[in-house]
């Protein structure tokens, strides 16, 4: 008779092969299992994932066609939908390193190989779910943001527990990126490598000598983690970044091509690539780089319709205009009642028609493009603006195109690549100048918002420049600076009124807005410092 | 840079993860399958021991597979590492639950010593497959006994092999720091299956790395009684 039961434990099991599920089944219900459910697929087991909270989550690796249980596990994180409290085991037929090298905050819980047995399950199910629930208290904590509280009992369990180390660690270190704290998280990364050498240490360093901004530190990291182990993805991922970051995109595109050699499987690295090798002017790269992003896309959230319409210029770019307007078409029917969607399809219709020689289409599409941006607002991305407006230059609607650039300026008015490739837009247009007087008047009105603010600020009228930011936040989603000023006075409130957990809550979600903004961060950083204390003040 | 589109060529790598992925899944439904015959059998009945037989058979059969990959990988230099850190302990005692019913069946106790709260760095399946080989290997050569033991010394994980035959011939006492140190004559002189064994333990022991140093195997009679011992020293 087993010692220990699963009994009242909400199991999933996925496995693209019904046999295997059965086998699975019969032997965790020998355990005392009752509640065990089955997905024959990655896209079936995210779905379930979405629905329900198991306590367990046995995956395999390979599940045929469509997702495989890295995707499965990356999505589900993603998204989400898989707290830390949930056990999640990958279960693997074959010894592949590069699954495992992937960065920390996308590993399992543990690896089981096959053949998994009911002495596998008796001698190591068991214990992963023991140590699971001696972690179980903090993970709970970090779930609920409850940080401060994360933090104390990870200290309170490394000094009771010091055969736990290690674990604790990985644990404190995914608590202090999370909360942005990038001086611990380094020094705790240098402990854990004064031992030995610990992937996801070592990635964790280099991530944050990035975060620092530490550059040349974070390459010469990276290039010895590389040497030493070829297999670590995540590593070349960063490194590229690296790259990117010291003027090489060379260097960078070559280093993302090796990583994706080693597994292709990413949405973001595909993308990443083709970006890299249109500035590299590499053009047949682009084209199979951008491709496989769209295939890859289908069975990912991830997928946006830019993935289409790249892919789509891409095509024209190499003389392929017929099968550039096919993937153009393709767009609607893969983004069923999205409107940005449906706007971004139009526009590059029309692109791929103009270059096919077809003028009267190609302004048709950009006809029914306006339609949908007059419906539906200022809310487009401003890739799809700045397209829109280009092609209403095109054809002589400069009123309409004014007006969406004003939209983009507003939301992007501290973005110089967008404001730039506005300018550049109306320069190649033949109508230079132009749209710094919309770049202008959008600045301008968010001055005037900002100072509004602030005079609002230094009258003690908090509450009331909370409610003016919240509204030209809701306005210019998109807007940083609107974002941060948001924050702010939040924080402002607070140091007013003293700490409360919502209004933490609520600093929290406009700085989630601009958490990877690079040029926000240090106003982001000490912000967050501020959030931070009120949190703990909160119990939070 | 453009790259020039590469020939077809048959990737035999993919070929045989394919195949292994597949033949684990049989072996899973096999030791499964045969897990549930012995459930089913009435519970004062002993279980059979063609069934004990059947199952170490299939275990064999997947250690041979992970022997095979590996030697395959290493040879082309693909083969890494799933280097975590495992409770030791734990790991001693689910080889030795594994193996511990065939062995009594032959009349040898197998045992396992090791401090509880030990863990280390090592790459779980792979170490198994070279523990599991190491076992054969003992249970043709002991007169009734194995024992599985592990220190840590020096910074460095220490796991003895140990039984109480007649020990190891002079020649073949002596470290493997490589792979390639291994002699055809080594090889053959080593009964047990398909004479790969000891190159396979010394591959795996060489693939684990940490700075600069390597792990290796070193062979003595310091088993129990002057028997042999096989000693993986991992850093």
């Amino acid at each position: 008779m087993p010692l220990w039961t699963l009994k009242n434990t909400k199991i999933l099991v996925v496995d693209d092969y019904t046999e295997m599920r059965s086998m699975l089944r019969r032997m965790l219900m020998a355990y005392g299992a009752e509640d065990i459910k089955q997905a024959a697929n990655g896209e079936d087991a995210i779905e379930q994932m979405a629905n329900n909270k198991f306590d367990i989550i046995l995956c395999d690796y390979n599940l045929g066609e469509g997702k495989d249980g890295q995707q499965v596990l990356e999505e589900a994180k993603h998204r989400e939908i898989l707290p830390l409290s949930t056990t999640f085991i990958m279960v693997t037929a074959e010894n592949t390193a590069i699954m495992v090298m992937g960065a920390l905050d996308y590993q399992p819980d543990a690896y089981l190989s096959k053949p998994v047995t009911k002495i596998t399950l008796q001698t190591r199910l068991k214990k992963i779910l023991d140590k699971k629930e001696f972690t179980k208290e903090i993970s709970t904590a970090i779930d609920k943001k409850e940080f401060g509280q994360a933090s104390k009992l990870c200290d309170e369990a490394m000094t009771d527990h010091p055969a736990l180390r290690l674990e604790l660690q990985s644990l404190q270190y995914t608590l202090l990126t999370t909360i942005g704290d990038d001086d611990a998280a380094e020094a705790l990364c240098k402990q854990v490598l004064a031992d030995r050498d610990v992937p996801w240490a070592q990635l964790g360093l280099a991530k944050v000598y990035f975060s620092q901004q530490k550059y040349s530190e974070a390459k010469a990291l990276l290039d010895e983690i590389i040497t030493n182990n070829s297999d670590f993805v995540a590593a070349f991922d960063l490194l590229s970044k690296t790259q990117i970051k010291l003027g090489d995109s060379q260097g960078a595109e070559e280093t993302l091509a090796r990583a994706i050699e080693k597994s292709p499987k990413s949405l973001i690295r595909q993308r990443e690539l083709g970006e890299l090798a249109v500035l590299n002017e590499n053009h047949s790269v682009a084209e199979r780089a951008r491709r496989d992003a769209m295939l890859i896309g289908k069975y990912s959230v991830l997928r946006q319709p830019d993935d289409y319409v790249k892919y789509s210029q891409t095509l024209v770019k190499n003389n392929k205009g017929k099968e550039a307007l096919k993937i153009a078409d393709r767009i609607k029917t893969a983004f069923k009642g999205d409107h940005d969607a449906r706007l971004q399809a139009e526009i590059c219709k029309s692109t791929v028609h103009q270059a096919l020689g077809d003028e009267t289409k190609a302004e048709a599409a950009v006809d029914a493009a306006l339609l949908l941006y007059q419906k539906y607002g200022p809310n487009f991305s401003s890739n799809a603006g700045i397209a829109l407006a280009k092609n209403c230059l095109k054809y002589n609607k400069e009123e309409e195109a004014d007006t969406i650039i004003k939209d983009v300026a507003k939301n992007n008015h501290e973005n110089k690549a967008v404001l730039e490739e506005i300018n550049q837009t109306y320069e190649e247009a033949g109508f230079a100048g132009k749209a710094s007087e919309a770049i202008a008047a959008a600045v301008s009105e968010i001055a005037d918002i900002n100072n509004e603010g602030v005079r609002l600020i230094n009258e003690g009228k908090i509450s009331e420049s909370i409610e003016l930011f919240k509204k030209a936040a809701k306005a210019m989603p998109l807007n940083h600076t609107i974002s941060l000023n948001t924050a702010q006075s939040y924080i402002l409130l607070m140091k007013k009124e003293g700490a409360s957990k919502q209004y933490v809550n609520e600093a929290m979600f406009y700085l989630d807005a601009v958490k990877n903004v690079d040029s926000a961060k240090k106003k982001y950083d000490e912000l967050m410092k501020n959030c931070r204390e009120f949190a703990l003040q909160t119990g939070l | 840079m453009s790259k020039e589109e590469k020939p077809i060529k048959l990737d035999f790598s993919a070929i045989m993860a394919s195949s292994v992925h597949d033949m684990k899944n049989s072996i899973q439904l096999l030791l499964g399958t045969l897990d549930e015959v012995i459930d089913d059998l009435p519970a004062d009945a002993q279980p059979h021991a063609k069934i004990l037989r059947a199952e170490a058979e299939g275990r064999r059969i997947n250690d041979q597979l992970i022997q095979l990959l590996t030697l395959y990988k290493a040879g082309n230099t693909q083969q890494s590492l799933r280097l975590c850190e495992h409770s030791i302990d734990e790991f001693l005692e689910e080889i030795l639950i594994e193996n511990q019913a065939l062995l009594s069946l032959r009349g040898i106790e197998l045992n396992v010593a090791c401090d509880e709260e030990m863990a280390w760095f090592f790459d779980r399946e792979l170490l198994k497959g070279v523990i599991n080989n190491l076992i054969t290997n003992a249970q043709q050569h002991t007169n009734n006994r194995i024992q599985l033991s592990a220190i840590i010394h020096d910074k460095k994980l220490r796991l003895y092999i140990d039984d109480n035959g007649p020990g190891y011939p002079s020649t073949m006492l002596k470290r493997y720091r490589e792979p390639d140190e291994i002699t055809a004559s080594e090889n053959s002189s080593e009964s047990g299956g398909t004479g790969l064994g000891l190159f396979f333990s010394a591959t795996i022991a060489h693939l684990h790395k940490n700075r600069n140093e390597c792990g290796y195997l070193q062979t003595s009679n310091e088993g129990i009684d002057g028997g042999a011992r096989c000693t993986i020293v991992l850093p």
